[in-house]
């Protein structure tokens, strides 16, 4: 055999073994993506034919209040979630680090929220924010805190969303944390502290810097997960055959794609408006990219 | 020290985790699916296979007893079902019935008229005739919700009664005499009003259309659609029906507000003993039956200027690029008989006319009978001309805002409603 056949065999092989990466990228991932652009220009209800209609459905969609919601909604749910649960997270992951006697056992208890189905977690909560039976009310209610109406009050709802996500994504991010701490060599904290660096410095200029590259995988993924927010939110405002105040102050750009594309069967506005959230998401992750230089520090 | 305080805090949280979490396992629902797909076009014995989808996981019993009974009656025709639950239902069908993948005969609801439009269903007309299937059997307000242009697209299965279900217990301790046939709003409202007090409410004036508001519109003459189904809600009727109760709810204080029925699901109340009268459909009753026993009785709906209640039907349909027509008609053909509704009787309220004597069996304590006649006055649910479901939506939003705004001013947000719903249903 020549060294050419072999060179060429080995190629072969290699495009063999990635094919089902490949493939498996193209049909569920590209492929959609690209339809769903072209979708975006087109006006079709799932059922009959679909007419070209250029950029009208964008159109549309910025001319819609409810989109307008949808945009603000998502990015103040974003811009609470993210920040309070890697702040959180982060305490979490320091106290679990600290060498109690069940980190196991505890690491598995944050983590639990993380598996429960976010359908039931929503379900639990619902519950438990009740205005006149929730647990919540009756402990603020003892202590002489107001007792707000979490659920049905539309100034209110964004706030128990957010309380919900943050209690259900604490657990996951605090794992991966603690994980990050765990492989911080402890030497550095003893040569630090035997040159009197206090807590609070040893914090900031140990523990951060050398968890940077975590908290930047984590705070990428947060914030595209927050911006995609839909079942938690589904779920929450309940019998999504309502709608209204309650319904307006918490729908995400994702609900609306949902209510577009399967209630109004409109897979033109559907698409148009998942285009926008796809770009939307481009940006920031783009943005975080070049920035991550100023403050993440890789050993 | 230290260490200490650390595993006292990490405790609490763990304390609050755990009693949030097994609040979890008592809620979770799941829908249980058994899904299979058959798409054999024949059996081995040579005969011919039709596929049949419906969602009731519920419903069951009955429709294997329709097959069974069916697969006696003519040995050419195998039927194979399959559940598909409601949350895939939909999705299924519009991506199998375009592409001729889906099944022959389904379940059809309100939404029939989009299918119809699109060319999905397959017209009935002839060959009901020639069977000699009799479409006056069936609820007129039924079989209209599968007509178009004069063609018939669907048989009809069921139907919805609609009624008052009031709890006995609490008209007896508050001493009110029990609803009578042809009693008014005002009545409706003088009992609201004396059975109410700390530990319960007199009614529950249901936020949703189909069970709520819409039974009032009707009563008081009105109706959301007028004759070429475009939208009509802002009359003198719509806003006076609303009005009323949103007054049960923030005049009288004989009804949960919007918001409280945001919280707290309407049936919930009832079954709970926290309301005493609330309007629901028949498919309420067995939920109230098993809660309350003979305590949950049945009345008629309140009457303002006429009779009024919303019906809603479901109905079997033939897909239109379905391969084995023939099949598929001997199927609809023979789930039109009075044996086949009479076997399908024990969990909804057969079509065919006098078939619903096995239901009434149910219900030895309640004049079930009620629910059955207010099919005759009844009239379907509102479907819009074109864009149905956005246009309703519009009608949503407004209405959960007037539900949930002590201050409402009704007749100008239906005015606000009317004029966007008609820009809605006037698009493309």
């Amino acid at each position: 055999m020549t060294k050419k056949k072999i060179f060429r065999r080995e190629w072969m092989w290699a495009y063999i073994f990635i094919a089902p990466m490949v493939l498996g990228t193209l049909i569920f991932g590209i492929i959609p993506i690209l339809y769903s652009v072209g979708l975006s220009l087109m006006r079709w209800d799932g059922l009959g034919d679909k007419v070209f209609v250029g950029l009208n459905n964008f159109i549309n969609l910025f001319q819609d209040d409810k989109f307008l919601y949808e945009i603000k909604n998502t990015l103040v749910y974003t811009i609470a979630v993210v920040p309070i649960t890697l702040v959180l997270s982060l305490g979490v992951a320091n106290l679990l680090n600290k060498g109690l006697k069940a980190t196991g056992f505890f690491r598995v208890v944050y983590f639990l929220p993380n598996i429960v189905m976010p359908v039931a977690v929503a379900m639990v909560w619902r519950f438990l924010l009740n205005s006149k039976v929730g647990l919540v009310n009756i402990f603020f209610r003892a202590i002489h805190l107001p007792t707000p109406e979490w659920i049905s009050d539309p100034n209110y709802i964004m706030v128990s969303l957010v309380m919900i996500s943050v209690w259900s994504g604490v657990g996951y991010n605090a794992i991966i944390m603690l994980a990050g701490l765990q492989g911080i060599s402890s030497s550095l904290y003893e040569s630090a502290r035997l040159d009197g660096a206090g807590d609070i410095q040893i914090f900031w200029k140990i523990t951060v810097p050398l968890l940077s590259p975590t908290l930047f995988f984590l705070s990428t993924m947060s914030i595209m997960n927050s911006m995609r927010v839909f079942d938690v939110i589904y779920a929450f405002i309940g019998k999504a055959d309502q709608g209204g105040p309650i319904v307006d102050a918490s729908r995400t750009v994702v609900f609306g794609i949902y209510e577009k594309a399967f209630k109004f069967l409109n897979m033109g506005d559907a698409s148009a408006e998942a285009v926008i959230l796809f770009l939307m998401i481009g940006v920031v992750t783009i943005i975080q990219f070049k920035f991550q230089d100023r403050w993440v520090f890789y050993e | 020290m230290k260490k200490k305080m650390v595993n006292a805090v990490a405790l609490m949280m763990l304390g609050i985790l755990a009693v949030s979490g097994c609040g979890g396992s008592g809620n979770t629902t799941e829908d249980g699916s058994n899904e299979k797909t058959a798409n054999s076009e024949e059996s081995s014995d040579g005969k011919t296979v039709i596929n049949f989808y419906y969602w009731d996981e519920g419903q069951k019993e009955g429709m294997d007893d329709l097959i069974a009974l069916f697969e006696e009656s003519q040995d050419e025709v195998v039927v194979e079902s399959t559940i598909v639950p409601w949350g895939e239902y939909w999705t299924k069908l519009q991506t199998a019935l375009p592409t001729g993948t889906g099944p022959d005969v389904f379940w059809m609801n309100m939404d029939a008229p989009t299918y119809i439009d699109a060319g999905l269903l397959l017209d009935l007309t002839d060959a009901l005739e020639s069977a000699g299937v009799d479409m006056s059997k069936y609820p007129e307000a039924v079989t209209e919700m599968y007509e178009s242009d004069g063609k018939i697209y669907g048989v009809p299965k069921d139907y919805d009664g609609m009624a008052l279900y009031y709890n006995k217990a609490i008209f007896d301790e508050m001493e009110v005499e029990y609803p009578q046939a042809g009693w008014t709003w005002d009545d409706l409202l003088e009992k609201a009003q004396a059975l109410t007090n700390d530990s319960h409410y007199g009614f529950v004036a249901r936020s949703d259309g189909n069970s709520g508001y819409q039974n009032f519109v009707y009563q008081n003459g009105g109706s959301l659609t007028d004759e070429n189904d475009m939208p009509q809600v802002n009359t003198k009727e719509v806003a006076e029906a609303l009005q009323f109760e949103h007054d049960l709810m923030y005049k009288y204080k004989v009804s949960p507000t919007g918001a409280e029925l945001l919280e707290f699901a309407a049936d919930d109340m009832f079954v709970a003993g926290q309301a005493a009268m609330i309007t629901s459909g028949s498919w309420s009753i067995q939920t109230y039956v098993d809660a309350l026993g003979a305590d949950c009785q049945v009345a008629e709906l309140p009457v303002k200027v006429t009779q009024g209640a919303t019906t809603h039907g479901l109905a079997y349909c033939v897909a239109a690029n379905s391969s084995n027509k023939e099949a598929a008609l001997k199927f609809v053909e023979f789930a039109a008989s009075k044996e086949a509704q009479e076997a399908t009787a024990k969990a909804a309220i057969p079509a065919y006319e006098g078939a619903a004597d096995i239901w009434k069996e149910l219900y030895p304590d309640q004049d079930v009978q009620i629910l059955l006649d207010s099919v005759e006055y009844a009239s379907p649910n509102p479907y819009y001309a074109n864009n149905n479901s956005e246009v309703a939506q519009i009608f949503t939003d407004t209405i959960s805002a007037i539900w949930t705004d002590e201050n409402a001013d009704i007749q100008s947000m239906l005015d606000d409603a009317q004029e966007k719903m008609m820009e809605t249903v006037n698009k493309e």
